[in-house]
């Protein structure tokens, strides 16, 4: 898989319509597989844990959902005094965007749609790579290991 | 809020028109409010409607400032009206 | 199983689990403002308005520039089952704190029987486990035999640490311990991948 294929597909969001201030891609434990943002100069945040909330909120509307027997969940939308957070499913994990307070809503939808379809396919599968890596990374690996084992130990 | 007797009322007014295909009403977040058309062209013409009508008025206060009152597109099928009312979005489609 | 983000990072999810006020949220914070050596993120919580955790904390930290660990505090309330049973997934390592109060054995006992019915056979095997025994400095703190008793634990195949989280007596031997488990498991289970 190209590298920064979600980064890029995030950045074509945020370009597509007015007010999307910023794009976070996570997968359902609370990882955060990309973000971007409209500015590179943008007041920055935490992108790590706030992917760990976007996860952790849709992941637990979703169970919501199932324990009212309302089917399964398409999207949250939270809005706020200033800006909005539009969380959608997209595979095994969660496309969220972080908008202005006076956005297309209906917009929003229709490109977050179009865009979780097509980023749920490459997630999936950069997902279920990651479970089987090939022999030849496993060496690389085994030597990360070796050396976060080491460090540990200097604690 | 147009209420349902407004919204009922636009609604025969336009049916009363010639050759009127179809009428979509939404906010200006582009979230339909009533349609008749099915979900999926709804939620299409009720995003683009919206934004097209945020993009003309955005034009027209940057060159002169005056109010945007109703758009007309012309193609090759036939024509879109779209209008704002208060924060609601017209379209109709003939 | 670990997973690997875009960057290339080997990411671990180690979550902190226990009872309600047994000191999990006090030694993910210990970890975080008094572990010298370790690279960390931001410190996220969601609790409620008295500072109990309503969901989870969170907070990242490396020790190596490849291995992230996402470690993560479940809320131990009993009413939160689902949001812990949400956080439990993709978990590579747990991490129990059991409360030394007498009144608590019992809410120990409940807890430790919740992450067995969740995780399975996988515990202590495919996701070790490590127990801190936390407030020992009760001066009513029931017995390390009559607590272990309790849950179940055998500390010849787990790790057991006795600590004063609260101190940070026994928190950072029982996080790097667990630690050492989940790189030692996934090492092993490497390999014999490798070899097949």
């Amino acid at each position: 898989m190209e590298p920064n294929v979600f980064e890029k597909i995030l950045t074509r969001l945020i370009k597509s319509e007015s007010g999307i201030r910023r794009a976070i891609l996570v997968d359902r434990t609370g990882l955060t597989i990309a973000h971007a943002s409209k500015f590179s100069s943008y007041y920055p945040i935490d992108v790590e844990g706030i992917g760990a909330i976007a996860s952790a909120i849709f992941v637990g509307s979703e169970e919501q959902g199932k324990n009212l027997d309302i089917g399964d969940l398409q999207m949250v939308i939270s809005e706020f005094e200033n800006g909005k957070i539009f969380a959608i499913s997209c595979g095994q994990g969660v496309l969220c965007l972080i908008t202005d307070p006076d956005v297309n809503i209906g917009m929003i939808r229709l490109l977050m749609k179009r865009t979780a379809a097509e980023l749920g396919k490459l997630l999936d599968e950069f997902l279920s790579a990651t479970v089987s890596i090939p022999v030849e990374e496993k060496k690389e690996e085994e030597e990360e290991l070796k050396a976060a084992l080491d460090a540990l130990e200097q604690l | 809020m147009l209420s349902e007797d407004v919204i009922k009322s636009i609604l025969e007014n336009l049916g009363k028109m010639e050759g009127v295909k179809g009428v979509v009403i939404t906010t200006t977040e582009g979230i339909p409010v009533h349609s008749t058309f099915p979900p999926d062209v709804t939620e299409k013409i009720s995003a683009f409607a919206a934004s097209l009508l945020g993009k003309a008025k955005e034009m027209i206060k940057e060159v002169g400032g005056a109010k945007v009152t109703f758009i007309t597109l012309d193609t090759s099928e036939g024509e879109l009206l779209i209008s704002s009312e208060q924060e609601y979005v017209i379209a109709i489609l003939r | 199983m670990p997973r690997v983000d875009p960057q290339g990072r080997l990411h671990f999810k180690i979550v902190f689990w226990g009872p309600s006020l047994s000191g999990k949220t006090t030694s993910l914070r210990w970890i975080y403002n008094n572990v010298e050596g370790i690279t960390k993120g931001r410190f996220v919580s969601i609790e409620d308005p008295t500072g109990r955790t309503l969901y989870f904390d969170y907070t990242p930290v490396s020790i190596s520039s490849k291995v992230v660990f996402d470690l993560y505090t479940v809320a131990g309330q009993r009413r939160h089952k689902i949001q812990r049973r949400k956080v439990l997934e993709g978990v590579d390592g747990i991490l129990f704190v059991a409360d030394s109060d007498p009144a608590q054995l019992q809410e120990n006992e409940i807890s430790m029987t919740e992450l067995r019915q969740l995780l399975g056979d996988k515990l202590g095997r495919e996701i070790p486990l490590v127990v801190l025994l936390n407030k020992r400095d009760l001066p009513n703190a029931v017995s390390k035999e009559t607590l272990l008793n309790a849950l179940k634990i055998v500390p010849v195949n787990i790790r057991v640490y006795e600590g004063i989280a609260i101190r940070g007596i026994g928190v950072k031997q029982a996080f790097k311990a667990i630690v050492r488990e989940v790189l030692w498991n996934y090492y092993q289970r490497a390999k014999q991948q490798k070899a097949q």
